[in-house]
Protein backbone atom coordinates (compact mmCIF):
# COMPACT_ATOMS: atom_id res chain seq x y z
CA UNK A 1 0.00 0.00 0.00
CA UNK A 2 1.44 3.39 -0.97
CA UNK A 3 1.77 6.18 1.58
CA UNK A 4 -1.09 8.08 0.03
CA UNK A 5 -3.33 4.99 -0.04
CA UNK A 6 -2.41 4.36 3.58
CA UNK A 7 -3.34 7.94 4.42
CA UNK A 8 -6.69 7.64 2.62
CA UNK A 9 -7.41 4.45 4.58
CA UNK A 10 -6.63 6.15 7.90
CA UNK A 11 -8.73 9.16 6.93
CA UNK A 12 -11.67 6.88 6.26
CA UNK A 13 -11.25 5.21 9.65
CA UNK A 14 -11.36 8.65 11.23
CA UNK A 15 -14.36 9.83 9.21
CA UNK A 16 -16.27 6.66 10.03
CA UNK A 17 -15.50 7.20 13.72
CA UNK A 18 -13.58 3.96 13.94
CA UNK A 19 -10.54 5.39 15.67
CA UNK A 20 -10.11 5.63 19.43
CA UNK A 21 -10.12 9.13 20.89
CA UNK A 22 -6.36 9.00 21.24
CA UNK A 23 -5.86 7.85 17.64
CA UNK A 24 -8.24 10.56 16.44
CA UNK A 25 -6.32 13.29 18.27
CA UNK A 26 -3.00 12.10 16.86
CA UNK A 27 -4.46 11.97 13.36
CA UNK A 28 -5.97 15.46 13.58
CA UNK A 29 -2.62 16.72 14.88
CA UNK A 30 -0.92 15.29 11.79
CA UNK A 31 -3.38 17.09 9.56
CA UNK A 32 -2.79 20.38 11.37
CA UNK A 33 0.94 20.05 10.87
CA UNK A 34 0.88 18.97 7.23
CA UNK A 35 -0.93 21.37 4.85
CA UNK A 36 -0.72 18.96 1.92
CA UNK A 37 -2.34 16.11 3.80
CA UNK A 38 -4.85 18.53 5.30
CA UNK A 39 -5.89 19.75 1.84
CA UNK A 40 -6.31 16.17 0.68
CA UNK A 41 -8.36 15.32 3.76
CA UNK A 42 -10.52 18.42 3.35
CA UNK A 43 -11.08 17.70 -0.32
CA UNK A 44 -12.17 14.18 0.55
CA UNK A 45 -14.37 15.34 3.44
CA UNK A 46 -16.00 18.00 1.26
CA UNK A 47 -16.53 15.47 -1.52
CA UNK A 48 -18.09 12.90 0.82
CA UNK A 49 -20.28 15.51 2.50
CA UNK A 50 -21.59 16.75 -0.83
CA UNK A 51 -22.07 13.26 -2.23
CA UNK A 52 -24.06 12.26 0.83
CA UNK A 53 -26.18 15.39 0.62
CA UNK A 54 -26.81 14.94 -3.08
CA UNK A 55 -27.71 11.29 -2.60
CA UNK A 56 -30.01 12.14 0.28
CA UNK A 57 -31.79 14.83 -1.75
CA UNK A 58 -32.13 12.47 -4.69
CA UNK A 59 -33.46 9.75 -2.39
CA UNK A 60 -36.09 12.14 -1.06
CA UNK A 61 -37.11 12.91 -4.62
CA UNK A 62 -37.31 9.20 -5.49
CA UNK A 63 -39.36 8.45 -2.36
CA UNK A 64 -41.78 11.29 -3.20
CA UNK A 65 -42.10 9.95 -6.70
CA UNK A 66 -42.82 6.43 -5.42
CA UNK A 67 -45.52 7.88 -3.19
CA UNK A 68 -47.23 9.32 -6.26
CA UNK A 69 -47.16 6.34 -8.63
CA UNK A 70 -49.31 3.23 -8.83
CA UNK A 71 -47.83 -0.19 -8.20
CA UNK A 72 -48.16 -0.92 -11.89
CA UNK A 73 -46.11 2.15 -12.86
CA UNK A 74 -43.63 1.37 -10.11
CA UNK A 75 -43.12 -2.16 -11.39
CA UNK A 76 -42.63 -0.86 -14.92
CA UNK A 77 -40.07 1.71 -13.80
CA UNK A 78 -38.19 -0.79 -11.63
CA UNK A 79 -38.46 -3.40 -14.38
CA UNK A 80 -40.15 -5.90 -12.09
CA UNK A 81 -42.42 -8.67 -13.39
CA UNK A 82 -46.01 -7.55 -13.79
CA UNK A 83 -48.20 -8.31 -10.86
CA UNK A 84 -51.16 -10.53 -11.54
CA UNK A 85 -54.27 -8.53 -10.84
CA UNK A 86 -56.37 -10.78 -8.68
CA UNK A 87 -60.07 -10.42 -8.24
CA UNK A 88 -62.01 -12.66 -5.92
CA UNK A 89 -65.09 -13.83 -7.78
CA UNK A 90 -67.16 -15.23 -5.00
CA UNK A 91 -70.31 -14.87 -6.97
CA UNK A 92 -68.86 -16.76 -9.91
CA UNK A 93 -67.62 -19.49 -7.62
CA UNK A 94 -71.08 -19.75 -6.06
CA UNK A 95 -72.63 -20.01 -9.50
CA UNK A 96 -70.06 -22.59 -10.43
CA UNK A 97 -70.90 -24.65 -7.38
CA UNK A 98 -74.54 -24.56 -8.42
CA UNK A 99 -73.57 -25.50 -11.96
CA UNK A 100 -71.44 -28.27 -10.56
CA UNK A 101 -74.40 -29.81 -8.71
CA UNK A 102 -76.42 -29.70 -11.88
CA UNK A 103 -73.52 -31.34 -13.69
CA UNK A 104 -73.13 -34.05 -11.08
CA UNK A 105 -76.84 -34.81 -11.14
CA UNK A 106 -76.80 -34.91 -14.93
CA UNK A 107 -73.90 -37.30 -14.95
CA UNK A 108 -75.35 -39.36 -12.12
CA UNK A 109 -77.63 -41.05 -14.58
CA UNK A 110 -74.77 -42.37 -16.66
CA UNK A 111 -73.35 -45.78 -16.03
CA UNK A 112 -70.38 -46.02 -18.26
CA UNK A 113 -67.25 -47.96 -17.64
CA UNK A 114 -65.09 -46.61 -14.84
CA UNK A 115 -62.74 -44.98 -17.29
CA UNK A 116 -65.52 -43.16 -19.01
CA UNK A 117 -67.01 -42.18 -15.70
CA UNK A 118 -63.66 -40.79 -14.57
CA UNK A 119 -63.35 -38.78 -17.73
CA UNK A 120 -66.90 -37.61 -17.40
CA UNK A 121 -66.26 -36.57 -13.82
CA UNK A 122 -63.34 -34.53 -15.03
CA UNK A 123 -65.55 -32.88 -17.64
CA UNK A 124 -68.29 -32.15 -15.17
CA UNK A 125 -65.98 -30.73 -12.56
CA UNK A 126 -63.90 -28.69 -14.94
CA UNK A 127 -66.08 -25.66 -14.33
CA UNK A 128 -66.57 -26.26 -10.61
CA UNK A 129 -63.81 -23.79 -9.89
CA UNK A 130 -63.43 -22.25 -13.32
CA UNK A 131 -60.89 -19.92 -11.96
CA UNK A 132 -60.81 -18.39 -8.56
CA UNK A 133 -58.42 -15.85 -9.92
CA UNK A 134 -58.97 -13.74 -12.96
CA UNK A 135 -55.92 -12.55 -14.80
CA UNK A 136 -56.23 -9.09 -16.24
CA UNK A 137 -52.70 -8.41 -17.34
CA UNK A 138 -51.63 -11.14 -19.66
CA UNK A 139 -47.96 -11.75 -18.93
CA UNK A 140 -45.84 -14.73 -19.92
CA UNK A 141 -46.89 -16.82 -16.95
CA UNK A 142 -50.61 -16.23 -17.29
CA UNK A 143 -50.44 -16.74 -21.07
CA UNK A 144 -48.72 -20.09 -20.61
CA UNK A 145 -51.23 -21.16 -18.00
CA UNK A 146 -54.17 -20.07 -20.13
CA UNK A 147 -52.94 -22.33 -22.94
CA UNK A 148 -52.55 -25.27 -20.57
CA UNK A 149 -55.94 -24.69 -18.96
CA UNK A 150 -57.55 -24.55 -22.41
CA UNK A 151 -55.92 -27.88 -23.21
CA UNK A 152 -57.44 -29.32 -20.04
CA UNK A 153 -60.81 -27.84 -20.90
CA UNK A 154 -60.77 -29.25 -24.43
CA UNK A 155 -58.97 -32.47 -23.49
CA UNK A 156 -56.15 -31.70 -25.94
CA UNK A 157 -52.56 -32.94 -25.65
CA UNK A 158 -53.21 -34.21 -22.13
CA UNK A 159 -49.91 -36.05 -21.63
CA UNK A 160 -47.78 -32.99 -22.28
CA UNK A 161 -50.20 -30.70 -20.51
CA UNK A 162 -50.11 -32.88 -17.38
CA UNK A 163 -46.32 -32.91 -17.39
CA UNK A 164 -46.16 -29.15 -17.63
CA UNK A 165 -48.86 -28.60 -15.02
CA UNK A 166 -47.11 -31.00 -12.63
CA UNK A 167 -43.94 -28.97 -12.94
CA UNK A 168 -45.77 -25.70 -12.32
CA UNK A 169 -47.83 -27.15 -9.46
CA UNK A 170 -44.68 -28.29 -7.65
CA UNK A 171 -43.40 -24.71 -7.95
CA UNK A 172 -46.73 -23.24 -6.85
CA UNK A 173 -46.76 -25.29 -3.63
CA UNK A 174 -43.11 -24.66 -2.82
CA UNK A 175 -42.30 -22.43 0.16
CA UNK A 176 -40.56 -19.85 -1.98
CA UNK A 177 -42.79 -17.21 -3.45
CA UNK A 178 -42.60 -17.45 -7.22
CA UNK A 179 -44.50 -16.68 -10.43
CA UNK A 180 -46.92 -19.56 -9.82
CA UNK A 181 -47.70 -19.02 -6.15
CA UNK A 182 -50.77 -16.90 -6.86
CA UNK A 183 -52.10 -19.52 -9.26
CA UNK A 184 -51.88 -22.48 -6.91
CA UNK A 185 -55.65 -23.13 -6.92
CA UNK A 186 -56.00 -22.88 -10.68
CA UNK A 187 -52.98 -25.03 -11.43
CA UNK A 188 -53.82 -27.69 -8.82
CA UNK A 189 -57.44 -27.89 -9.86
CA UNK A 190 -56.69 -28.05 -13.58
CA UNK A 191 -54.04 -30.71 -12.99
CA UNK A 192 -56.52 -32.83 -11.04
CA UNK A 193 -59.11 -32.43 -13.78
CA UNK A 194 -56.49 -33.29 -16.42
CA UNK A 195 -55.71 -36.51 -14.55
CA UNK A 196 -59.40 -37.32 -14.46
CA UNK A 197 -59.79 -36.64 -18.15
CA UNK A 198 -56.81 -38.90 -18.67
CA UNK A 199 -58.55 -41.62 -16.65
CA UNK A 200 -56.00 -41.49 -13.80
CA UNK A 201 -58.09 -41.43 -10.65
CA UNK A 202 -55.28 -42.05 -8.15
CA UNK A 203 -53.18 -39.23 -9.57
CA UNK A 204 -56.18 -36.91 -9.44
CA UNK A 205 -56.76 -37.75 -5.76
CA UNK A 206 -53.09 -37.22 -4.90
CA UNK A 207 -53.16 -33.82 -6.62
CA UNK A 208 -56.33 -32.78 -4.83
CA UNK A 209 -54.90 -33.86 -1.47
CA UNK A 210 -51.80 -31.80 -2.15
CA UNK A 211 -53.94 -28.83 -3.08
CA UNK A 212 -55.96 -29.22 0.13
CA UNK A 213 -52.78 -29.17 2.20
CA UNK A 214 -51.42 -26.03 0.52
CA UNK A 215 -54.36 -23.83 -0.42
CA UNK A 216 -55.65 -21.11 1.84
CA UNK A 217 -59.12 -21.10 0.30
CA UNK A 218 -61.87 -22.84 2.25
CA UNK A 219 -64.02 -22.99 -0.87
CA UNK A 220 -61.30 -24.81 -2.77
CA UNK A 221 -60.73 -27.24 0.11
CA UNK A 222 -64.44 -27.99 0.22
CA UNK A 223 -64.59 -28.58 -3.53
CA UNK A 224 -61.50 -30.78 -3.49
CA UNK A 225 -62.90 -32.95 -0.70
CA UNK A 226 -66.18 -33.31 -2.54
CA UNK A 227 -64.44 -34.30 -5.76
CA UNK A 228 -62.25 -36.83 -3.91
CA UNK A 229 -65.41 -38.42 -2.50
CA UNK A 230 -66.90 -38.54 -5.98
CA UNK A 231 -63.78 -40.15 -7.40
CA UNK A 232 -63.63 -42.73 -4.63
CA UNK A 233 -67.31 -43.45 -5.16
CA UNK A 234 -66.77 -44.48 -8.78
CA UNK B 1 -23.24 10.83 -11.14
CA UNK B 2 -23.47 13.73 -13.51
CA UNK B 3 -25.54 16.88 -13.25
CA UNK B 4 -27.74 15.55 -16.03
CA UNK B 5 -28.45 12.44 -13.99
CA UNK B 6 -29.38 14.55 -10.98
CA UNK B 7 -31.63 16.76 -13.06
CA UNK B 8 -33.44 13.87 -14.71
CA UNK B 9 -37.20 14.48 -15.17
CA UNK B 10 -39.62 12.86 -12.74
CA UNK B 11 -40.98 10.32 -15.20
CA UNK B 12 -37.52 8.85 -15.71
CA UNK B 13 -36.33 9.18 -12.14
CA UNK B 14 -37.46 5.79 -10.85
CA UNK B 15 -36.15 3.92 -13.88
CA UNK B 16 -32.74 5.52 -13.46
CA UNK B 17 -32.68 4.94 -9.70
CA UNK B 18 -33.57 1.26 -9.86
CA UNK B 19 -31.33 0.63 -12.83
CA UNK B 20 -28.35 1.75 -10.78
CA UNK B 21 -29.57 0.05 -7.62
CA UNK B 22 -30.06 -3.28 -9.35
CA UNK B 23 -26.49 -3.65 -10.58
CA UNK B 24 -25.20 -2.51 -7.19
CA UNK B 25 -27.40 -4.85 -5.18
CA UNK B 26 -26.59 -7.88 -7.32
CA UNK B 27 -22.88 -7.20 -6.84
CA UNK B 28 -23.28 -6.71 -3.09
CA UNK B 29 -25.31 -9.89 -2.56
CA UNK B 30 -22.96 -11.93 -4.73
CA UNK B 31 -19.80 -10.63 -3.08
CA UNK B 32 -20.81 -10.29 0.54
CA UNK B 33 -23.18 -13.23 0.91
CA UNK B 34 -22.16 -15.52 -1.97
CA UNK B 35 -25.73 -15.57 -3.26
CA UNK B 36 -26.24 -16.67 -6.86
CA UNK B 37 -27.27 -14.04 -9.40
CA UNK B 38 -30.67 -15.70 -9.83
CA UNK B 39 -31.43 -15.70 -6.08
CA UNK B 40 -30.01 -12.18 -5.74
CA UNK B 41 -32.41 -11.06 -8.45
CA UNK B 42 -35.35 -12.53 -6.49
CA UNK B 43 -34.19 -10.83 -3.31
CA UNK B 44 -33.79 -7.53 -5.16
CA UNK B 45 -37.30 -7.75 -6.60
CA UNK B 46 -38.85 -8.60 -3.23
CA UNK B 47 -36.97 -5.70 -1.65
CA UNK B 48 -38.27 -3.32 -4.33
CA UNK B 49 -41.83 -4.27 -3.42
CA UNK B 50 -41.04 -3.99 0.30
CA UNK B 51 -39.69 -0.49 -0.31
CA UNK B 52 -42.76 0.44 -2.32
CA UNK B 53 -45.08 -0.90 0.41
CA UNK B 54 -43.16 0.86 3.18
CA UNK B 55 -43.41 4.19 1.42
CA UNK B 56 -47.06 3.74 0.46
CA UNK B 57 -48.04 2.53 3.92
CA UNK B 58 -46.28 5.43 5.60
CA UNK B 59 -43.77 3.17 7.37
CA UNK B 60 -40.91 5.15 5.90
CA UNK B 61 -41.74 8.65 7.04
CA UNK B 62 -38.30 10.06 7.70
CA UNK B 63 -35.08 9.04 6.04
CA UNK B 64 -32.11 9.01 8.40
CA UNK B 65 -29.79 8.07 5.54
CA UNK B 66 -30.06 8.12 1.76
CA UNK B 67 -32.83 6.04 0.20
CA UNK B 68 -30.16 4.06 -1.61
CA UNK B 69 -28.46 3.13 1.68
CA UNK B 70 -31.80 2.23 3.22
CA UNK B 71 -32.69 0.07 0.22
CA UNK B 72 -29.30 -1.65 0.30
CA UNK B 73 -29.87 -2.53 3.94
CA UNK B 74 -33.26 -4.02 3.12
CA UNK B 75 -31.63 -6.18 0.45
CA UNK B 76 -28.78 -7.19 2.77
CA UNK B 77 -31.16 -8.13 5.56
CA UNK B 78 -33.24 -10.16 3.16
CA UNK B 79 -30.02 -11.71 1.90
CA UNK B 80 -28.92 -12.66 5.43
CA UNK B 81 -32.31 -14.18 6.03
CA UNK B 82 -32.07 -16.12 2.77
CA UNK B 83 -28.63 -17.47 3.70
CA UNK B 84 -29.78 -18.42 7.18
CA UNK B 85 -33.15 -19.73 6.11
CA UNK B 86 -34.54 -22.06 8.68
CA UNK B 87 -32.38 -20.57 11.41
CA UNK B 88 -33.79 -17.07 11.49
CA UNK B 89 -37.01 -16.32 13.30
CA UNK B 90 -36.91 -12.59 12.73
CA UNK B 91 -39.80 -11.07 10.83
CA UNK B 92 -39.13 -8.68 8.00
CA UNK B 93 -40.27 -5.76 10.16
CA UNK B 94 -37.87 -6.84 12.91
CA UNK B 95 -35.08 -7.03 10.37
CA UNK B 96 -35.85 -3.50 9.24
CA UNK B 97 -35.64 -2.36 12.85
CA UNK B 98 -32.22 -3.99 13.11
CA UNK B 99 -30.92 -2.03 10.15
CA UNK B 100 -27.48 -0.64 10.85
CA UNK B 101 -25.81 2.05 8.82
CA UNK B 102 -22.04 2.41 8.57
CA UNK B 103 -22.07 6.03 7.58
CA UNK B 104 -19.44 8.72 7.65
CA UNK B 105 -19.91 10.77 10.82
CA UNK B 106 -21.02 14.34 10.31
CA UNK B 107 -19.00 15.46 13.35
CA UNK B 108 -15.85 13.87 11.88
CA UNK B 109 -16.45 15.48 8.49
CA UNK B 110 -16.94 18.88 10.11
CA UNK B 111 -13.82 18.40 12.25
CA UNK B 112 -11.70 17.89 9.14
CA UNK B 113 -13.35 20.71 7.23
CA UNK B 114 -12.68 23.04 10.17
CA UNK B 115 -8.93 22.39 10.30
CA UNK B 116 -6.43 25.14 9.47
CA UNK B 117 -8.29 28.27 8.48
CA UNK B 118 -11.34 26.13 8.03
CA UNK B 119 -13.46 25.88 4.91
CA UNK B 120 -16.47 28.12 4.60
CA UNK B 121 -19.83 26.66 3.68
CA UNK B 122 -19.47 28.36 0.32
CA UNK B 123 -16.12 26.71 -0.30
CA UNK B 124 -17.43 23.33 0.76
CA UNK B 125 -20.41 23.77 -1.51
CA UNK B 126 -18.05 24.27 -4.46
CA UNK B 127 -17.31 20.59 -4.19
CA UNK B 128 -20.94 19.98 -5.08
CA UNK B 129 -20.24 21.03 -8.65
CA UNK B 130 -17.01 19.06 -8.76
CA UNK B 131 -18.51 15.75 -7.63
CA UNK B 132 -21.28 16.14 -10.19
CA UNK B 133 -18.79 16.68 -12.94
CA UNK B 134 -16.19 13.96 -12.44
CA UNK B 135 -14.55 12.38 -15.49
CA UNK B 136 -14.96 8.66 -16.24
CA UNK B 137 -14.09 6.35 -14.50
CA UNK B 138 -13.58 8.56 -11.41
CA UNK B 139 -17.27 9.38 -11.44
CA UNK B 140 -18.26 5.71 -11.13
CA UNK B 141 -15.51 4.78 -8.69
CA UNK B 142 -15.81 7.68 -6.25
CA UNK B 143 -19.60 7.68 -6.18
CA UNK B 144 -19.68 3.91 -5.67
CA UNK B 145 -17.02 4.03 -2.96
CA UNK B 146 -18.01 7.13 -1.02
CA UNK B 147 -21.63 7.45 -2.08
CA UNK B 148 -22.67 3.79 -1.93
CA UNK B 149 -20.01 2.41 0.44
CA UNK B 150 -19.15 -0.41 -1.95
CA UNK B 151 -15.93 -2.37 -1.54
CA UNK B 152 -13.23 -2.26 -4.21
CA UNK B 153 -14.17 -5.77 -5.35
CA UNK B 154 -17.83 -4.83 -5.64
CA UNK B 155 -16.97 -1.71 -7.62
CA UNK B 156 -14.80 -3.82 -9.93
CA UNK B 157 -17.79 -6.13 -10.39
CA UNK B 158 -20.24 -3.30 -11.08
CA UNK B 159 -18.13 -1.22 -13.48
CA UNK B 160 -16.27 -4.11 -15.08
CA UNK B 161 -12.76 -3.43 -13.80
CA UNK B 162 -10.19 -6.18 -13.63
CA UNK B 163 -10.08 -6.77 -9.87
CA UNK B 164 -10.07 -4.78 -6.65
CA UNK B 165 -6.45 -3.66 -6.93
CA UNK B 166 -7.09 -1.89 -10.24
CA UNK B 167 -10.00 -0.01 -8.69
CA UNK B 168 -7.98 0.86 -5.60
CA UNK B 169 -5.14 2.29 -7.62
CA UNK B 170 -7.51 4.23 -9.86
CA UNK B 171 -9.47 5.54 -6.90
CA UNK B 172 -6.32 6.94 -5.35
CA UNK B 173 -5.49 8.72 -8.63
CA UNK B 174 -9.04 10.06 -8.82
CA UNK B 175 -8.80 11.44 -5.29
CA UNK B 176 -5.52 13.15 -6.15
CA UNK B 177 -7.11 14.80 -9.18
CA UNK B 178 -10.17 15.79 -7.20
CA UNK B 179 -7.96 17.31 -4.54
CA UNK B 180 -5.96 19.26 -7.14
CA UNK B 181 -9.13 20.61 -8.70
CA UNK B 182 -10.57 21.49 -5.35
CA UNK B 183 -7.35 23.24 -4.27
CA UNK B 184 -7.30 25.27 -7.49
CA UNK B 185 -10.85 26.40 -6.90
CA UNK B 186 -10.19 27.24 -3.27
CA UNK B 187 -7.12 29.27 -4.24
CA UNK B 188 -9.01 31.11 -6.96
CA UNK B 189 -11.57 31.94 -4.28
CA UNK B 190 -8.97 34.16 -2.56
CA UNK B 191 -7.65 35.80 -5.75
Amino acid sequence: MSNIENFDARLELFLKNKMTKEESNIFLGELQDNPDLRERAQAMAAAIKNMKELKYERGQRVASRIEQVSERSFREAAQLPKKTMVISLRSIVKMSIAACFIGVISFGGYRYYIYNETVALGNSYYAAIPTELVVRDADDVSSQLTLLFNNVKDGNDLDNTILKLQEKFSQAISEDYNDYTNYINDIGWNLAIAHLKDGERDDAIKTLELLISHTESDIVIEKCKKLIEEIKGL
Amino acid sequence: MTKEEFNIPDDKLLGQFFDKERSKILAVLRNRLSISTEDAEDIYQDACIALFDNIKNGKLKTLTCSLSTYFTQICLNRGYNFVNRGHSTASFDQMLDNTQYDEYGLAQLEAVLGLGDGLSQEQTAMMRDIVQDLPYPCEDILWAYYGDDLSMKEIADVIGFNGADSVKSKKSQCMSRLKERFTRIIKSFYE
